[in-house]
C-alpha cells in the first residue's frame, strides 16, 4: 500500500452528496405531501432509498476515491433519474443532473494529495 | 373471427324496425300495500335518519354496523346481465323485432298483483310515432329544452337531455390554464376497505340547485355546501347500514333534485333531494335545510324494495340517483348479479315526488321467463325528452351474466334501449344491441340526446354508448338507426351446456366503434419479455373470434375485449349541441374469462373483487373466473393505448380527432400519456369550447379543447375522479366541480374530495 493516496478534491463527491440528500427530501415531499400524485405510493418510497444510496455513493468515493464507487453512483444517479421520471419528479431529475455533475467534477477536478497509514 | 359476409339488415333500408309498441290506455295508479317486501330493508322504524343544518358535521366516520340483513358476501357489479335472442335464428331478420316476448297479461304477474299500470308489451314490430300514446298524459311543466338555453346542473349528467353540456363560457380555451381550486372538501365517508368496512366506490356528480352544491356519499349522506366557499350548509344522515349487501364496495353516484314548479314560500318540501341506498331506501330530503320530507313515504323514506317481489336475493339497491321528469320520480336499481343464476327481474318504477306513490312500473322481462331467469335492471341514470314525454332506459342483460342456458327464448328489452312514455310507464320503443347477451354487455349508460342535422335534415337523435364500444345513434323519435346497422354473423360453436347463441348480431357502421371489433389486441412485446412470455402464453391460449366470441371452459377462457368494464361506462357521451360535436371517452382494457363446471369451479374457486375473481352463478351449471391479464410487474399483457378520447361530428358520424387520454399509473410511476389510460367517468362540455374530465388512472383532472383535443389544463386529485364533473354559475362566476372518490376497477385508491375551480378573480 502506497505510503500517500492520490484523491480528487471532495467538491464533486460533496456534490454529489448533497443532490442525493436533496433527491431523498424532494421524494420524501412527495410521498407525504397530499395531491402530489404519488401521496403514500411505494413508487416515491423506492426513489427516497435510491437518492439516500446516491449520496451514500458520494459518500464512499470521498472515503476511498474508488472507481467502483464511482461507477455503481452513476448507476445510481441514471436509475434514480429514470425512476423519477416515471413519478413525474422533475425536481428529483434535476437533482440527479447535478448529482451527475459531481461525478464529473470528481473525476476531473484537482488531484490532492492525502496522508496514508505507514506500514 | 367475426364474418361479416351477409349484411342482413340495413336498417332503414330494408325496414328494419326497432320494437315499437301500441299506446294502451292509461290506468290509473294504485297504492302498493305499504311493506309487502322481502325484507332487506331495515331502514323502517329503528333508525331515524337524522339532519344537522348549518353545523359542521364534515366527517362522520362511522355508521352502523348491526345491519341484519345479512349476504356479507360481495361479488359482481351493479347490474345483470345478458340478453336472449331477439331474432331466432336471426339470418333474415332485422335486429330486434321479436314479436313475443314482453307480453305481459294485465291480470297476472307482479304488475297486477300491486296494481301498477304496466303497459301491455307486445311488439308489433312496426315503428310507432312516440306521440301517438303520449299526448293523452302531458305534464303541465314546462319541458327541458334539448338545446340548453341557461346552465343547468340539476342532476348526474347535469341534464335531463345527458349531454353534459353547459353554455357557461367564462372559462374558455384562452384562459382554461389560469382555472385554479378554489376550495375543496373532504367529507369523511371513504373507506379503503382494509377494516371491516368495505371500500367506497364514489362516483357522485355534485349537482347545482337551490343555489347549493349538493353531493351525496358512499356512507349514505346528504352535504349542502356554499358553491363559493365549500362552507356546510346542511347535510343529513340517513344512518343507512354500510354493508356490501349487493356490491363489492360501497357505492353512491349522488343525488337527484325535484322542485315544485310554483314553490310556495314558507312551505316544506317545495324542493326535494333524493338519496338513494344500498339497502333500497330512497329518501326525500327539503333542499332548503336537510330536514326530511315527512309526506314522502313513511316519514321522508320510501322503502323500495317492498317491490321486490320476485327471485329476491338481494335488495334493490338505489346506488344511483332516480331520474327526475317532471313530477315523475323514475326509479332504477343494481343488484348482484354474477351470484345466482336467477336474481330479481328488471323494473323500474315511477312514484309522485312529494309523496313516494307508485305511479307505474315497467317490467323489462316477459313474464313467462322472470321466475327461470332475473334483472335485464336499470343500474346506470336515464335521459328523458319531456317534449316527447319520453324517458329513455338503458337496460342491462338478463341473468345470469355467462350462461344463457335458461333463457334461450327472445327476450326483446333487454341489453337495450328502451323509451318508456313518463306518463304512463308504456313501452313506446326498444332497440336492442346484443342478441342473447350472455357476454354481460348491460347497456351501461344513458343515452346523449341531441338533435342533429344529417343530409340537410334535422333530426331528433339520441346517441347510445355501451360496453361493446360501439356508438348507436337513433332517431329518438322512432328508435330507427340513423346510419345503417349490420347484421352480421358471429360465431356459434362452443360447448356449454343448455347455450344457444345467436348466429347474427347488430353492428353500427356509423359511427365507428372506439375499439376494434375483429381483431384480437396483440400481446404487448415490453410485457411480454418481463414476464418471460407469460403473456403471450396466455393470449394464445384463450378464444378470440370477435367480440361475440363464445365463452369457453378450455384453456384460459375467452378473451374479453373490450373488457366488461368497458369500452364505455356510466359516464357516457359529452355534447356539445352548438357545434353538433360528441365527445366520448372510452377504454381498452383485456379481460380473461374462464367458465368452469360446477364440480371443477367448487374445488377452484378463490376470492372475488371488484369485477375480477371468481363467482358462481349458483343454480346454472357454471361459475365462471374473470381476470385482468398482467404481469408480474403488474403491467398490463397487451398493447396500448389503453383509453382515449375523442370528438365525432354528429352530422356525418365521422371521428374529427382521437387521441390517448390520461396516463396509467402503478405504484405512483406514471406511464408516457401517450400510452392512455382506461377510463371510468365522463366529459362535461362547455361553450367555452372545453372539454372537462377526470376518469383516468392516474387521478388527474384535465380541460381539453373541443376543436383540437389539445389538452389545456390539467390538476392533481385525491383519487380518480369516475363520475361526470359539474359545471355551474353561481353569483356570477363559472365554477366546475369534480369528485375525487376512486374506483378499484381501474385503480386501488379511494378519496373523499369535492375539488371546485374557478378563475382567479
Amino acid at each position: 500500500m502506497p505510503d500517500r493516496l492520490k484523491r480528487r478534491s471532495p467538491l464533486g463527491s460533496g456534490l454529489i452528496v448533497l443532490a442525493g440528500l436533496a433527491g431523498a427530501a424532494i421524494a420524501l415531499y412527495l410521498f407525504l405531501t397530499p395531491l402530489s400524485g404519488v401521496t403514500g405510493t411505494i413508487g416515491a418510497l423506492i426513489v427516497l432509498a435510491a437518492s439516500l444510496a446516491v449520496a451514500l455513493g458520494g459518500l464512499l468515493m470521498m472515503a476511498t476515491g474508488s472507481a467502483v464507487w464511482r461507477w455503481l453512483t452513476v448507476l445510481g444517479i441514471l436509475g434514480t433519474a429514470l425512476a423519477a421520471f416515471f413519478l413525474h419528479g422533475w425536481w428529483i431529475m434535476l437533482a440527479m443532473l447535478v448529482a451527475l455533475v459531481g461525478v464529473v467534477l470528481a473525476g476531473i477536478g484537482p488531484v490532492r494529495k492525502t496522508q496514508g497509514a505507514t506500514a | 373471427m367475426i364474418r361479416t359476409t351477409s349484411v342482413i339488415a340495413l336498417t332503414a333500408a330494408l325496414g328494419f324496425a326497432p320494437i315499437a309498441l301500441p299506446a294502451q290506455e292509461e290506468q290509473p295508479a294504485q297504492d302498493l300495500p305499504s311493506d309487502t317486501g322481502s325484507g332487506d330493508a331495515q331502514q323502517d322504524g329503528d333508525q331515524a335518519p337524522s339532519s344537522d343544518a348549518t353545523e359542521d358535521t364534515g366527517i362522520q366516520d362511522s355508521a352502523d354496523d348491526n345491519d341484519t340483513s345479512g349476504q356479507p358476501d360481495a361479488a359482481s357489479d351493479e347490474d345483470d346481465a345478458t340478453t336472449d335472442e331477439a331474432t331466432g335464428d336471426g339470418a333474415d331478420s332485422g335486429s330486434a323485432t321479436s314479436p313475443e316476448a314482453q307480453e305481459t297479461n294485465p291480470d297476472e304477474g307482479s304488475a297486477t298483483e300491486t296494481g301498477t299500470p304496466e303497459a301491455d308489451q307486445a311488439p308489433t314490430g312496426t315503428a310507432t310515432d312516440a306521440s301517438e300514446g303520449t299526448e293523452q298524459a302531458r305534464a303541465p311543466r314546462t319541458p327541458s329544452p334539448i338545446v340548453p338555453t341557461e346552465p343547468t346542473w340539476t342532476g348526474f349528467h347535469g341534464q335531463l337531455s345527458a349531454q353534459k353540456y353547459s353554455p357557461l363560457d367564462q372559462i374558455n380555451a384562452d384562459n382554461v390554464g389560469d382555472l385554479e381550486k378554489v376550495w375543496d372538501y373532504h367529507t369523511g365517508d371513504v373507506s379503503d376497505g382494509s377494516g371491516e368496512r368495505p371500500a367506497t366506490v364514489w362516483s357522485a356528480t355534485p349537482i347545482y340547485a337551490n343555489g347549493l352544491l349538493i353531493i351525496g356519499t358512499p356512507f349514505y349522506r346528504v352535504i349542502a355546501l356554499d358553491p363559493a366557499t365549500g362552507e356546510e350548509v346542511w347535510s343529513f344522515d340517513s344512518q343507512s347500514t354500510l354493508e356490501a349487501l349487493t356490491q363489492p364496495a360501497l357505492k353512491n353516484r349522488g343525488v337527484s333534485y325535484w322542485e315544485a314548479e310554483n314553490p310556495v314560500d314558507g312551505e316544506a318540501c317545495q324542493k326535494i333531494v333524493y338519496l338513494g341506498t344500498m339497502d333500497a331506501q330512497l329518501f326525500a330530503i327539503d333542499a332548503e335545510d336537510g330536514q326530511p320530507c315527512e309526506s314522502f313515504g313513511e316519514n321522508g323514506v320510501l322503502n323500495v324494495n317492498q317491490w321486490n317481489e320476485t327471485e329476491d336475493r338481494w335488495p334493490l339497491s338505489l346506488l344511483q340517483p332516480p331520474t327526475i321528469v317532471g313530477d315523475h320520480v323514475v326509479i332504477g336499481w343494481a343488484g348482484k348479479d354474477w351470484e345466482w343464476e336467477t336474481a330479481p327481474p328488471g323494473t323500474v318504477f315511477s312514484v309522485d315526488p312529494r309523496t313516494g306513490e307508485l305511479e307505474w312500473t315497467v317490467e323489462l322481462l316477459p313474464e313467462d321467463v322472470r321466475e327461470r331467469t332475473g334483472t335485464a335492471n336499470v343500474w346506470t341514470h336515464m335521459s328523458a325528452d319531456e317534449e316527447l314525454g319520453l324517458v329513455y332506459l338503458p337496460v342491462s342483460s338478463p341473468s345470469p351474466n355467462y350462461w344463457g342456458g335458461n333463457r334461450t327464448e327472445d327476450i326483446p328489452l333487454a341489453t337495450s334501449t328502451t323509451a318508456v312514455d313518463v306518463e304512463t310507464g308504456e313501452v313506446v320503443w326498444s332497440y336492442q344491441y346484443v342478441h342473447h347477451d350472455v357476454w354481460d354487455y348491460d347497456t351501461n349508460a344513458a343515452p346523449t340526446l341531441m338533435d342533429i342535422t344529417v343530409d340537410g335534415e334535422e333530426i331528433p337523435a339520441l346517441l347510445q354508448s355501451t360496453k361493446m364500444g360501439t356508438l348507436w345513434a337513433l332517431n329518438r323519435e322512432t328508435g330507427e338507426p340513423i346510419w345503417p346497422v349490420e347484421e352480421i354473423e358471429v360465431p356459434t360453436d362452443q360447448n356449454i351446456e343448455g347455450e344457444e347463441l345467436s348466429p347474427t348480431q347488430p353492428v353500427p357502421t356509423v359511427p365507428e366503434p372506439v375499439v376494434d371489433l375483429e381483431n384480437r389486441p396483440e400481446a404487448w412485446w415490453i410485457a411480454d419479455l418481463l414476464s418471460l412470455g407469460k403473456c403471450s402464453r396466455i393470449f394464445d391460449n384463450a378464444r378470440y373470434e370477435g367480440v361475440f366470441t363464445p365463452l369457453t371452459t378450455e384453456g384460459s377462457g375467452t378473451l374479453v375485449y373490450p373488457a366488461t368494464f368497458g369500452g364505455q361506462q356510466w359516464g357516457g357521451v359529452g355534447y356539445d349541441p352548438e357545434n353538433q360535436i360528441a365527445i366520448v371517452n372510452s377504454s381498452r382494457a383485456v379481460q380473461m374469462l374462464k367458465l368452469y363446471e360446477r364440480e371443477e369451479y367448487d374445488e377452484e374457486a378463490g376470492g372475488s373483487g371488484n369485477e375480477v375473481g371468481f363467482y358462481p352463478q349458483t343454480g346454472s351449471p357454471y361459475g365462471f373466473e374473470l381476470y385482468v391479464p398482467l404481469n408480474w410487474l403488474g403491467m398490463p399483457c397487451w398493447e396500448p393505448p389503453y383509453g382515449d378520447i375523442r370528438a365525432i361530428d354528429m352530422k356525418t358520424g365521422e371521428t374529427l380527432w382521437t387521441r390517448p387520454m390520461g396516463a396509467s399509473q402503478k405504484y405512483g410511476f406514471y406511464m408516457p400519456e401517450s400510452m392512455g389510460s382506461p377510463t371510468i367517468g365522463g366529459p362535461a362540455v362547455t361553450a367555452g369550447g372545453l372539454i372537462f374530465i377526470g376518469a383516468s388512472m392516474d387521478a388527474k383532472v384535465r380541460a381539453y379543447s373541443v376543436e383540437t383535443g389539445e389538452e389545456l389544463w390539467e390538476d392533481n386529485v385525491m383519487a380518480p375522479a369516475v363520475s361526470n364533473p359539474a359545471v355551474f354559475e353561481h353569483e356570477g362566476k363559472q365554477y366546475v366541480a369534480f369528485t375525487a372518490g376512486g374506483n378499484s376497477i381501474i385503480k386501488d385508491q379511494v378519496g373523499d374530495q369535492l375539488a371546485v375551480y374557478a378563475l382567479p378573480d
